[in-house]
């Protein structure tokens, strides 16, 4: 059997190959949204105007969500939803069944577990 | 999964065509297929360097030309330069035929061929396991590195940066090629797998420099533990991989590649009774691809050409004083090789690139001004042994120096490479330590990590030295000793193993304590998803500013927007606003940090921001106090705050 270099070379592109397809596989979970991760954002639809239409996007394990709406610091009004993992809810002005006065900072507090996100408008 | 398969072979495909074929090439014309100066090792080694080189110098040539760098005119470009090697290759192969056997000194025992192997797997395993939790578009340099890349994908032509001396072209230009042909996103893994191989490549480059230099296998074999193995994940291997330390990277495998270009020109120098005796033609041959390589090295990284040339200042006289009895022949036949047909072309060549085709940024600016001159900071003082030390694994510099110094005591005097390494340690060395004896003004530890090349190669040395004793010339000291003695032959196992333990065990802890106990990418996802809603509801008014503290990946939000290098603005690292020598932009800082106070009023107004990104943790209770800051995007790690 001859111990040449080319045979090193060979092996060589063949471990450098399947590190980087195995780099390249652990790159795409990494940055998939749901896989291995636990995270979840709410956001106003529109930054800029005064709708108050939101969505909660869910990258966690938790499904429950509990939204609180809050004219200053008085409660206007509770609503409970399911949101699964790798889902959005888009929750629209319309869908509450309280008026809102857009006069004032409107709060929406929304839990999950523990966690508390608050997202508000000064209108 | 096909897409997955579709992007693995892209993938391959841009390396094997940017960075494989035109050196492949290049050699063929030079050298010739069969019985030629270099081995097919060195041929495959090589190719990937002379690739980097030629790459760089066609996009050059496009960028003065005008003519735009798409994935189809770099492939063209290369298509066209290796037809014409080829085709001269063709007409003058017969001439090119030389009787040489240099795989002789490339054919391996069956213990050293599966020890290189296992060194080889182990090398890019170990690389491998650390980059798997590390892959991940975090690090703030390869954001910066890879905003300059997309620049150039999307623009199709080559980056201006803005001004700023700190990049460099050539970090650039392969990677960016590759992204064109490969279509991979500079947020997979597509960046660390380039840096990577010129990790690996690098590292065989100094393999095949140890070779040739030592003609022993054993030496060689040793550089690839020292280099390859341990220490395999400290600065600067996998570490500045992950980190995007693009210069750094590519400055350790272009300055080993022209040390061996130069040494394999100069091997024979003033040594005519050598076995592996090239002809003059070939030397003549080495010496024109040390010259594309160094002027390759000056347009990717100016910090390992400035080392480069301290080293290279130091190698010349160096050399000519240890063989001052010689230096008449030493002259003649360098000149020899020097004022030679191909030497010259490269070097005009080269010249007129460098000064009229394409000038690197940091001659154009001040950048080599400030490098120069009495230490400016704490930090450009020097180190002290013990950092040093540290800093290149405390065993690496013991063996390391002990290598050194059974190298000054087998001095081979007219072998060019004794005095490559001698010159490349102990440049490195007094620059890191001493810097103002050299009135250098750089971070010492950043030239530190250099030391690290040279070191392998020493403790590879010094390691088999120590083992065999019979190697050295110690009738320079006028000792005596019986070396066949059987006590001090068993003596010698000893210490070789103990020594041998400890350097591995040492290099291995090191190792073992960067790996990261599988992160939670959670948090870099949030930052990427609030960038997207951003580039979304952003309008052409709008003006983002975004924290650097407490955001994790936040480098990387300039390249969803692409909208200039310094967009989103970014608030720094607080030390950073409070430098004694100058006055420094405090803007981005009172914005987040005091957004209702006088200045940040005036800064708002002077810069028109209405966006902040801000880790809601750290800065969430200074906006929710305000009426003019609605808070519109919240995660657990981003918040959005618009100010009205």
């Amino acid at each position: 059997m001859k111990f040449s270099s080319k045979k090193i070379i060979i092996i060589f592109l063949i471990c450098f190959t399947l590190s980087s397809i195995w780099l390249s596989y652990k790159s795409e979970r990494i940055l998939d949204l749901n896989y291995e991760k636990n995270w979840w954002s709410t956001y106003f639809i529109e930054p800029k105007s005064e709708s108050l239409s939101f969505i909660i996007e869910n990258h966690s394990d938790k499904e429950s969500f509990e939204i609180e709406i809050f004219s200053k610091k008085d409660k206007l009004g509770e609503i409970n939803i399911e949101i699964k993992k790798g889902d959005m809810k888009i929750i629209k002005e319309e869908d509450f069944e309280f008026k809102i006065e857009k006069n004032d900072r409107i709060t929406f507090k929304i839990s999950s577990d523990l966690e508390i996100r608050e997202i508000y408008k000064n209108l | 999964m096909l897409n997955f398969f579709y992007s693995q072979i892209l993938l391959y495909l841009s390396f094997l065509i940017i960075l494989f074929i035109p050196g492949y090439f290049l050699l063929l014309v030079i050298f010739g297929k069969n019985e030629s100066p270099i081995s097919k090792l060195e041929r495959f080694i090589l190719s990937f360097g002379l690739s980097f080189s030629i790459v760089n110098f066609i996009a050059f040539l496009y960028s003065k030309s005008n003519i735009s760098i798409t994935a189809f005119s770099s492939i063209l470009g290369i298509i066209i330069f290796s037809l014409v090697c080829f085709a001269f290759y063709f007409i003058f192969k017969k001439k090119n035929v030389e009787n040489l056997s240099p795989e002789k000194l490339f054919n391996f025992s069956k213990n050293q061929f599966f020890l290189i192997l296992t060194l080889l797997i182990l090398s890019i395993f170990i690389r491998t396991a650390y980059l798997s939790g590390t892959v991940a578009p975090t690090s703030t340099d390869m954001g910066h590195h890879m905003y300059w890349v997309k620049e150039m994908v999307e623009k199709n032509k080559l980056p201006v940066y803005e001004g700023m001396p700190d990049f460099i072209i050539g970090e650039h230009i392969v990677i960016g090629k590759m992204a064109m042909i490969n279509k991979m996103s500079v947020f997979s893994a597509f960046p660390v797998i380039f840096l990577f191989l010129i990790n690996i490549i690098g590292i065989l480059t100094v393999f095949i420099l140890t070779l040739r230099i030592f003609k022993n296998k054993n030496i060689a074999i040793f550089s690839l533990i020292f280099l390859g193995v341990i220490f395999a994940v400290s600065s600067p291997q996998a570490k500045f991989i992950s980190g995007g330390v693009m210069g750094n990277i590519l400055g350790n495998f272009l300055i080993p590649l022209a040390f061996y270009f130069y040494f394999r020109a100069f091997e024979n120098i003033g040594n005519l009774e050598s076995e592996f005796h090239l002809n003059k033609k070939n030397g003549q041959k080495f010496l024109s691809l040390a010259i594309l390589t160094t002027f390759t090295l000056f347009y990717t990284h100016h910090l390992s050409a400035f080392i480069f040339i301290f080293i290279f200042a130091l190698l010349i006289p160096f050399f000519l004083l240890v063989n001052y009895k010689n230096i008449s022949k030493i002259f003649k036949e360098g000149l020899g090789y020097f004022f030679s047909f191909p030497v010259i072309i490269t070097l005009l060549t080269g010249l007129i690139f460098f000064f009229f085709i394409f000038t690197p940024n940091y001659i154009e600016t001040n950048a080599v001004e400030t490098a120069v001159g009495a230490p400016s900071k704490a930090t450009r003082e020097g180190l002290s042994f013990n950092t040093l030390k540290s800093s290149v694994g405390e065993s690496r510099m013991a063996l390391g120096l002990i290598g050194l110094f059974l190298l000054i005591l087998s001095y081979k005097k007219n072998n060019f490479g004794f005095a490559i390494i001698f010159s490349w340690t102990i440049a490195i060395l007094i620059m890191s330590t001493k810097p103002n004896l050299l009135f250098i003004n750089l971070p010492s530890s950043r030239i530190g990590n250099y030391l690290s090349y040279p070191l392998a190669i020493l403790c590879a040395y010094g390691l088999y030295s120590i083992f065999n004793l019979k190697t050295i010339n110690i009738k320079n000291l006028n000792l005596k000793i019986n070396l066949n003695n059987l006590i001090l032959e068993k003596f010698n196992r000893s210490i070789f193993i103990i020594i041998f333990i400890f350097v591995l065990a040492s290099g291995l802890i090191d190792t073992s304590r960067a790996f990261k106990s599988s992160p939670d990418f959670s948090p870099l996802i949030e930052t990427f998803e609030a960038s997207k809603y951003l580039l979304e509801k952003n309008e052409k008014e709008d003006v983002i500013l975004k924290d650097h503290n407490y955001v994790v990946g936040d480098s990387w939000m300039k390249l969803f927007f692409m909208q200039g290098y310094k967009y989103p603005q970014s608030r720094g690292y607080f030390k950073r606003y409070f430098d004694p020598t100058k006055p420094r932009e405090m803007c981005t800082l009172h914005m987040i940090s005091t957004p209702v106070g006088e200045e940040a009023l005036e800064c708002f107004s002077e810069t028109k921001t209405n966006y902040l990104v801000v880790n809601p943790l750290y800065d969430g209770s200074q906006f929710k106090k305000l009426k003019n800051f609605d808070s519109v995007y919240q995660s657990e790690g981003v918040a959005i705050y618009y100010r009205k």
